[in-house]
């Protein structure tokens, strides 16, 4: 009896996902994606799709630290500088227009890309736009601080929603391509590609550390960093990310916004097509 | 009488805690170092536990990133064990009877093997002939 309620359930969700999961309209890269996160499927089969979003922090590697984790999430670090995020977001601009006014676009569908640009874009780059169209100075530093507050109070707002960026034209199938190519690629003295670690090792052990799993990467972002609060700039984007990662198996990093980053950021987000939004998330 | 008991107590104690003294060095020695004890060591140890301290130091070899190990000789305390990003290093000597290929592993694994995400540390030149070298002479103990 209950058997039969339960597969009706699971057919519902399948549809309803389907539905509404796949905004990638190219059929190579649609099969790719249901590809790459069949791959973690099979690897990690107790951890959900949405739970990926939690990042490391959801591989049954991790469980012994998990309690540590969902201890520190009681009272999260980063709720202060989220406050400040948030009136920072919303404080008016010299036009007397708020930030928001530029976004129409949801922070699901971040990046993107645009056909009149004929690039991929990102949150970084229309905030900025943004702040020049109405008469402030836009943001330089695009690792740390000030940029990484604004994104995440606009990203939080989608929180629960799922990661829907368009592969629907030639050229975004060329941005993602290029992404791949990036994060399949060996580099630096070390000799890793992004691969390496976050997929044919995800789950295993780096001295004591986790590697985590590249599906639902870059979902959290922007990040309250552990390691990076210890410098005094607890706050990094994507490519603050990106870069560290980079300068790990020695490879000179590239810049943020830099077109190999973008490219890479959009293939990561193809990649986690379905993984609801969990912004901000802290990280060690 | 009492006093002369007293007396041999006392040397009795001071003997022990010599002893204790002077055997604290020889069970130090059988314990490996770590990774700053090993700035002092590689310079007058043996070639073995000078092959030990390049596998282990971070800046050099840092074979403990990836690789567990099991030594023979005392695991140091303040040393962190191996991750498990790559197999194990077990029975090194019976794995690769031939040092020339366990050279050429750590040269380049990727030759032998081109699925292998090793740094090719000879080829890429992460550590000196030399240095792979010791380090093979230290994996043929183990």
């Amino acid at each position: 009896m209950q058997k039969p309620v339960l597969m009706l359930f699971a057919l519902t969700l399948l549809c309803g996902s389907s539905a509404m999961v796949w905004a990638v309209q190219d059929p190579k890269v649609k099969k790719e994606i249901a590809e790459y996160q069949a791959y973690f499927k099979k690897r990690f089969p107790t951890v959900g799709l949405s739970d990926y979003s939690d990042g490391v922090n959801a591989l049954p590697q991790y469980a012994e630290r998990r309690a540590n984790w969902e201890l520190l999430m009681e009272f999260p670090p980063y709720e202060a500088d989220m406050d400040k995020a948030r009136a920072l977001w919303n404080k008016p601009m010299k036009s007397g227009k708020a930030l928001a006014s530029c976004f129409s676009r949801p922070a699901t569908k971040y990046p993107y890309y645009s056909n009149e640009a004929k690039e991929i874009r990102t949150i970084e780059m229309d905030l900025n736009d943004c702040l020049k169209k109405n008469g402030e100075e836009p943001i330089k530093n695009l690792k740390h601080g000030k940029v990484a507050l604004l994104v995440a109070a606009f990203r939080e707002q989608y929180n629960g929603q799922t990661w829907n960026v368009d592969v629907d034209s030639p050229g975004a199938v060329a941005a993602y391509e290029a992404g791949k190519k990036f994060y399949w690629t060996k580099r630096g003295q070390l000799n890793f590609s992004c691969a390496n670690c976050h997929v044919h090792s995800a789950g295993n052990k780096l001295r004591g550390d986790v590697l985590s799993a590249g599906l639902g990467h870059t979902t959290g972002f922007p990040v309250y960093r552990t390691k990076w609060a210890l410098k005094g700039k607890p706050w990094g984007t994507v490519h603050r990310r990106y870069g560290g990662c980079n300068k790990q198996v020695r490879a000179k990093p590239f810049k943020p916004q830099s077109e190999q980053y973008r490219a890479l950021e959009f293939y990561e987000a193809a990649l986690s097509t379905g993984v609801p939004l969990k912004v901000p998330s802290q990280r060690q | 009488m009492r006093k002369k008991i007293f007396t041999t107590a006392v040397v009795g104690a001071a003997a022990l805690m010599a002893g204790t003294l002077v055997t604290l060095p020889t069970a130090s020695a059988d314990t490996l170092p770590d990774e700053k004890q090993c700035k002092k060591a590689a310079k007058t140890a043996d070639n073995v536990i000078k092959g030990w301290c390049v596998a282990i130091t971070r800046r050099k070899g840092n074979c403990l990133a990836c690789h567990g190990v099991t030594t023979k000789a005392r695991w140091p305390e303040t040393l962190a064990p191996g991750g498990n990003m790559g197999p194990p290093l077990v029975a090194m000597k019976q794995r690769f009877p031939d040092k020339v290929k366990l050279r050429a592993q750590i040269h380049d694994a990727t030759v032998a093997n081109p699925q292998s995400v090793m740094p090719p540390f000879g080829k890429n030149q992460l550590l000196s002939g030399k240095e792979i070298d010791l380090i093979v002479e230290w994996l043929q103990t183990i």
